[in-house]
């Protein structure tokens, strides 16, 4: 049986090689936790840099005994809502056809798995509708079901993370799938008679 | 939607993510068995989810992780440059005077100000935290004497330090080792906080008289919590007010009670 990443819940003396592991572990995750909160992989990529950076030049003051993710997403979060206020007054509504900072649009960013061609259609439109309904959450929701539902976190962890009582994590889970599924009304309509 | 028992259409999404107790779970199925209304939520919560997954997962692009080390490297390099030029400019102080109403007529009245708000400024060097949720619950409880720092920003409260300081969210405690210096500028006194070696060093040296205290601080709800008996016995009973100054800002603690 193999004995647990040690990066995963000590964090106080870490050297470069297990920062550099903890990168490795934690990259992909976060990399995506910051994508759907900001469709765009440039300023993404930034975000992830950035918690990186400041666990990096915090590594000797830390020793967190909880774990390590609960701690990483809370920086992560936090690092998102700085970016919001920063950018509050130059951020505007993307639309379609807009081009991120790689030149991606968010329609290209639609995966296509299926090989009907159809189906697939229909996958890019709930794909494109699902982060427009994502965008229109207020902000702790949106952050909440993006934990829960996109990285796998437990009510929990969620609540450890974000500082709140488990009962507001399921409130707000029930309310942003509930919101979701009012913006998302028609697409899922077309889903479920697609997929019977 | 017919359905009135608004308790369990609440409760539908948990019951989709396995979050409900084993036996709310159990309530909840049941109520589904008879209510074709749940029922045709619960599938349209299920689409919600299903939609959600349809979101392509990105990769870190080729050059994410150079661009990280080489980031890595400069912020290291201006974090230590930061921290020494702070560490220097505080040692450099003289050490601590204690404010008397005796002293010199042209300073009484910088001295009555002092005691009367006793603007005290603390800087916290080389304590290390422990963050988690398995701290000792009694050194988490604090009295209505306590201390409490308003946040400052939204996660970090302070950073400073030659080892670096850090408050969180978290709750910590910790031995910490105090050397009294006074500053000649601002006419106010304050507690540099040092790390072990650097108290043991200065000991060896004979520099100064470093005190050592086991101070507790717990931080909760983003708030930080100094005893109050501490305050009081090293910085004086009339102290009022705190200054915590560090590298990022400054930020103000005040007795509990003031905040009430």
């Amino acid at each position: 049986m193999n004995s647990p990443e040690p990066v995963d819940n000590t964090f106080g003396v870490m050297d470069d090689v297990q920062f550099e592991r903890l990168v490795k572990q934690h990259q992909v995750g976060l990399l995506n936790f910051f994508y759907r909160l900001v469709w765009d992989r440039a300023v993404a990529e930034d975000l992830t840099q950035e918690v990186f950076l400041k666990l990096y030049t915090r590594r000797t003051g830390f020793e967190p005994r909880a774990k390590f993710s609960t701690y990483l997403y809370r920086v992560g979060r936090n690092c998102w809502i700085d970016w919001l206020r920063r950018t509050k007054h130059s951020r505007k509504n993307r639309s379609l056809d807009a081009e991120d900072n790689l030149g991606h649009t968010l329609a290209e960013s639609v995966p296509n798995r299926s090989s009907a061609p159809q189906d697939g259609l229909q996958r890019s439109e709930t794909s494109v509708r699902i982060q427009e309904a994502l965008d229109s959450l207020p902000e702790e929701h949106r952050v909440v079901f993006t934990l829960s539902e996109m990285q796998g976190l437990r009510y929990e962890e969620i609540a450890r993370t974000l500082g709140i009582p488990v009962g507001t994590v399921k409130s707000r889970m029930f309310h942003a799938v509930k919101r979701l599924k009012e913006k998302l009304g028609r697409t899922l309509k077309a889903e479920n008679e697609l997929h019977g | 939607m017919n359905c009135t028992d608004s308790k369990v259409q609440e409760d539908l999404v948990a019951y989709l993510q396995d979050e409900l107790a084993p036996s709310r779970a159990t309530q909840v199925r049941a109520h589904l068995e008879n209510c074709a209304d749940c029922r045709r939520e619960l599938k349209d919560f299920e689409g919600v989810f299903g939609a959600a997954s349809s979101i392509e997962r990105v990769e870190p692009s080729a050059e994410f992780r150079e661009n990280l080390y080489t980031e890595v490297v400069v912020a290291a390099e201006r974090t230590k440059q930061a921290r020494q030029q702070t560490a220097q400019r505080i040692v450099a102080a003289r050490p601590k005077r204690i404010a008397k109403h005796s002293q010199s007529p042209a300073r009484v009245p910088v001295y009555y100000m002092a005691s009367a708000t006793a603007v005290v400024v603390v800087c916290l060097l080389g304590v290390f935290f422990y963050v988690g949720h398995n701290g000792t619950p009694s050194s988490l409880t604090a009295s209505q004497d306590d201390w409490t720092v308003r946040r400052a920003s939204p996660h970090v409260l302070a950073s400073i330090g030659t080892e670096g300081l850090d408050v969180s969210e978290d709750r910590s405690t910790k031995m910490v080792y105090l050397l009294p210096r006074y500053d000649d500028k601002t006419n106010e006194n304050f507690l540099l906080t040092l790390s072990e070696k650097e108290a043991d060093s200065l000991r060896a040296k004979g520099e100064g008289k470093v005190l050592e205290a086991s101070l507790q601080l717990a931080v909760e709800n983003g708030l930080v919590r100094i005893p109050a008996d501490f305050v009081k016995s090293h910085l004086g009973a009339e102290t009022s007010r705190v200054t915590l100054v560090n590298v990022s800002g400054r930020l103000e603690i005040w007795p509990e009670k003031a905040w009430q």
